[in-house]
């Protein structure tokens, strides 16, 4: 398996399907929204909406890693399923290679669905029980291209290799394996088209330490290889520290900071960035108490209800009058990468734990 | 030094299932000390809540059984008292924090009165008192609007808040044990450092010694004063938490550092440890850990002959046969992570 000779032919030259250059931008995201209606009453009528993504903004490279972090329910996964029409967007522009996905003819919507894959977060869940593994990692060939019987079966054995599983395993069912196994069969039918991009929601959350340490170096073997971009979805910073390239952190529906890692991890501007950095606990007893301690009161606001204006305001504790009125754009606001703070200040909050290189 | 408050003596728990006997907890011993915070790590299965499930007497008997071992609470064996007894000890001398809340609170019943309830069932307490007194419990765990939230049903509570709500029941009879198991895990971070604030806090007021169960070593190096390791439902490493970190003698912890990523530092690579955690029916031979060790390299002995735990260095305890290469060990991660883990600057 190799990426200068993929294994899949095009079932018609499409420039979606074109490998890019490292470097080039593949995907633009720009002001998506998706909101979820409540309904209520007896008429089921539409009472108010779940603004679960409410206007964000980036783009990815080719063979980048973006990392898109925040805690539970701040609307990572939606964005995620978003972006590759899993869901369908409430407004704003989500451009792959140029192309606007919301006015995509349907046959190239099939070749963007080829070239951006998913892996979900719950290995139990995200696989079929009722196919063999060989069928599961087969099952993208077999719909998107006119590979024979023996192609497909010789690069599910070619996949399946390349993720640390034996062709043996190609013939059991996904309760027969554990759950770092099992995303690396996510991972290899993610791979089956060969892909450009990877939308990875939480890959390795669910996973016990040492084998998250596995699929954490195949996922960053993989990107290499392939040239690959990532959207890697997680809330867990150390993990985003290692993997990703550029961090953009999500607070209810908002990105809130944007920037290259060393700009988040060294110099986070935002008030929120800075409480999550203060809060993850380092596994090193000798950095006990070597760091500021931000502990946020209260709890994050329904995102049915978002606060006005900054809708961090109810729990930061640099509030004014202004946080309420207006809200705060995601700006660079002199300093080196955007945030969306009013009051937007740099605080090096890992400072005093062991410095970068 | 002080004699331990609770003293686990080659505690064995199996299961029986319909693959074979589940042997979850396999010979454990440990001891904990008034006032200290023994951390507990692991990965999932390793038997860390079986092990305090059966110092709590919750586990089921069929399909459970307790096959061996003492465990010894100021001097008591807990495993010779009746139900009753046992009882009187749970939730009066003995603490206890869950991961799900919802197991321990009851849904239908509002809060306040379950935390009430938890001091009266122990102590004569009138009824108003009870209710004063939880209400300074709320408050002291951060509970915003106490009073108005001790007529709450747990449903109406946030998860951070169902968690304040029970480490406040957990303390109320103000135990000289509390029992953590992964208090935190299914909690955002900022609302995670909240409660460990809480727990501090209710550490503080009480002067319990605590067991913190934790699959995150994060949480370990942040609050332990010692650390026991578990593999395969054994011990394989204890210490103090600065030796567990910095000087460990057992291949699977130092794995277990190695595979971390980190917050504080740039890695060059994640060194994991190979292969998965062994079925607890069908455990390897000799070394549990040795189908995974980069130490062992199958060698006979680990093989064959099951390292026990002993003595190799100030109250620091390793199960592996070749403790003394770890040093080398150690060189080697090190140099593949690209980062110093022993002899770093204090
Ligand atoms: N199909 C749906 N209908 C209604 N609300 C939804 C739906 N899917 C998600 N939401 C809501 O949208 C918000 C964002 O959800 P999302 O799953 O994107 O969060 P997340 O950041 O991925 O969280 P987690 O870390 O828990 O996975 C939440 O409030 C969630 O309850
Ligand atoms: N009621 C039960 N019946 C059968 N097996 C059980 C039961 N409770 C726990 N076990 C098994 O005991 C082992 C240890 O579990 P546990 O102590 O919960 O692990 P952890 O270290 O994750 O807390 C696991 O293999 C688990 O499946
Ligand atoms: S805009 Fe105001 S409330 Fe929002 S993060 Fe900045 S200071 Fe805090
Ligand atoms: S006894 Fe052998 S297999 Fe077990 S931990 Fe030590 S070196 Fe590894
Ligand atoms: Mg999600
Ligand atoms: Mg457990």
């Amino acid at each position: 398996m190799s990426a200068e000779s993929p294994a899949i032919p095009a079932a018609e030259h499409s420039d979606l399907h074109d490998r890019p250059a490292t470097g080039e931008t593949i995907l633009e995201v720009a002001d998506l929204v998706k909101h979820f209606p409540i309904r209520g009453g007896i008429a089921k009528r539409q009472v108010g909406s779940v603004k679960a993504v409410d206007g964000i903004s980036f783009d990815l490279k080719a063979g980048e890693t973006l990392g898109l972090v925040g805690e539970s329910g701040c609307g990572k996964s939606t964005t995620g399923r978003s972006i590759i029409r899993l869901l369908d967007p409430t407004s704003g522009s989500v451009k792959f290679k140029g192309h606007e996905m919301a006015t995509l003819p349907r046959r190239q919507v099939r070749d963007f669905r080829r070239e951006v894959q998913i892996v979900f977060q719950d290995p139990y869940a995200s696989l079929n029980p009722r196919l063999t593994v060989r069928n599961i990692v087969g099952e993208p060939m077999k719909i998107f291209t006119d590979l024979s019987t023996k192609a497909r079966r010789e690069r599910v054995s070619d996949l399946l290799a390349r993720v640390g599983l034996s062709p043996e395993h190609g013939n059991r069912f996904p309760h027969e394996f554990s759950g770092g196994q099992r995303q690396r069969i996510g991972i290899a039918r993610a791979l089956a088209l060969n892909p450009q991009m990877l939308v990875l929601d939480e890959p390795v959350s669910a996973l016990d330490v040492s084998i998250q340490a596995q699929v954490v170096n195949l996922l960053a073997e993989l990107q290499d290889e392939f040239g690959l971009a990532y959207l890697f979805i997680a809330h867990d910073l150390s993990v985003i520290r290692h993997i990703c390239d550029r961090v953009a952190v999500m607070y209810l529906g908002k990105i809130v900071e944007i920037g290259e890692r060393k700009q988040i991890f060294r110099n986070p501007t935002h008030p929120y960035t800075q409480a999550l950095l203060s809060a993850v606990p380092v596994p090193d007893p000798r950095k006990r108490g070597a760091r500021k301690r931000i502990v946020l009161t209260g709890d994050v606001p329904s995102p049915a209800n978002p606060p006005s204006g900054c809708r961090f305001r109810t729990r930061c504790w640099k509030a004014e009058d202004k946080c309420a009125a207006e809200e705060p754009l995601l700006e660079p606001r002199g300093f080196d990468h955007p945030s969306a703070c009013h009051f937007a200040e740099a605080d090096p909050v890992l400072e005093g734990t062991v410095p970068d290189r | 030094m002080t004699e331990p408050i609770l003293s686990i003596r080659d505690l064995v728990t199996e299961f029986a299932t319909p693959d074979g006997t589940v042997h979850a907890v396999d010979h454990v011993s440990y001891d904990v000390y008034p006032g200290e915070t023994l951390g507990v790590v692991g990965e999932s299965g390793s038997g860390k809540s079986v092990t305090v499930m059966s110092v709590l007497g919750l586990i089921p008997q069929p399909p459970g059984k307790i096959s061996n071992g003492e465990i010894l609470f100021e001097g008591r064996d807990l495993l010779r008292l009746s139900n009753a007894q046992l009882r009187k000890v749970r939730g009066k001398d003995i603490g206890m924090v869950f991961q799900d809340p919802m197991t321990s609170l009851n849904p239908v019943l509002k809060v306040g009165h379950q935390i009430a309830e938890a001091m009266q069932v122990h102590a004569d307490v009138p009824d108003d008192k009870a209710r004063l007194r939880t209400i300074e419990l709320l408050e002291l765990v951060g509970v915003p609007n106490a009073e108005a939230r001790y007529d709450q049903y747990p449903h109406e509570y946030s998860g951070g808040m169902r968690q304040r709500g029970m480490i406040a029941m957990a303390i109320a009879n103000e135990p000289k044990l509390l029992i953590a198991d992964e208090p935190t895990t299914a909690l955002d971070v900022t609302i995670q450092a909240q409660v460990l604030e809480v727990l501090s806090k209710a550490k503080e007021e009480t002067n319990a010694a605590t067991i913190l169960i934790t699959h995150d070593l994060g949480l370990i190096a942040e609050m332990a004063d010692r650390v026991v390791v578990m593999y395969g439902g054994r011990v394989v490493e204890t210490g103090d938490v600065d030796t567990i970190f910095h000087e460990p003698r057992h291949p699977y912890t130092l794995g277990l550092i190695s595979s971390l990523p980190r917050l504080d530092q740039d890695l060059e690579r994640l060194v994991p440890i190979e292969g998965q955690p062994p079925s607890l029916i069908n455990l390897p031979s000799g070394c549990a850990f040795h189908p995974r060790c980069h130490l062992g390299q199958g060698r006979e002995r680990c093989r064959t002959e099951s390292p026990p735990l002993v003595e190799v260095g100030t109250a620091h305890r390793s199960a592996c046969h070749f403790t003394d290469e770890m040093g080398r060990e150690i060189a080697l991660i090190e140099s593949e992570m690209g980062t110093a883990i022993e002899g770093v600057d204090q």
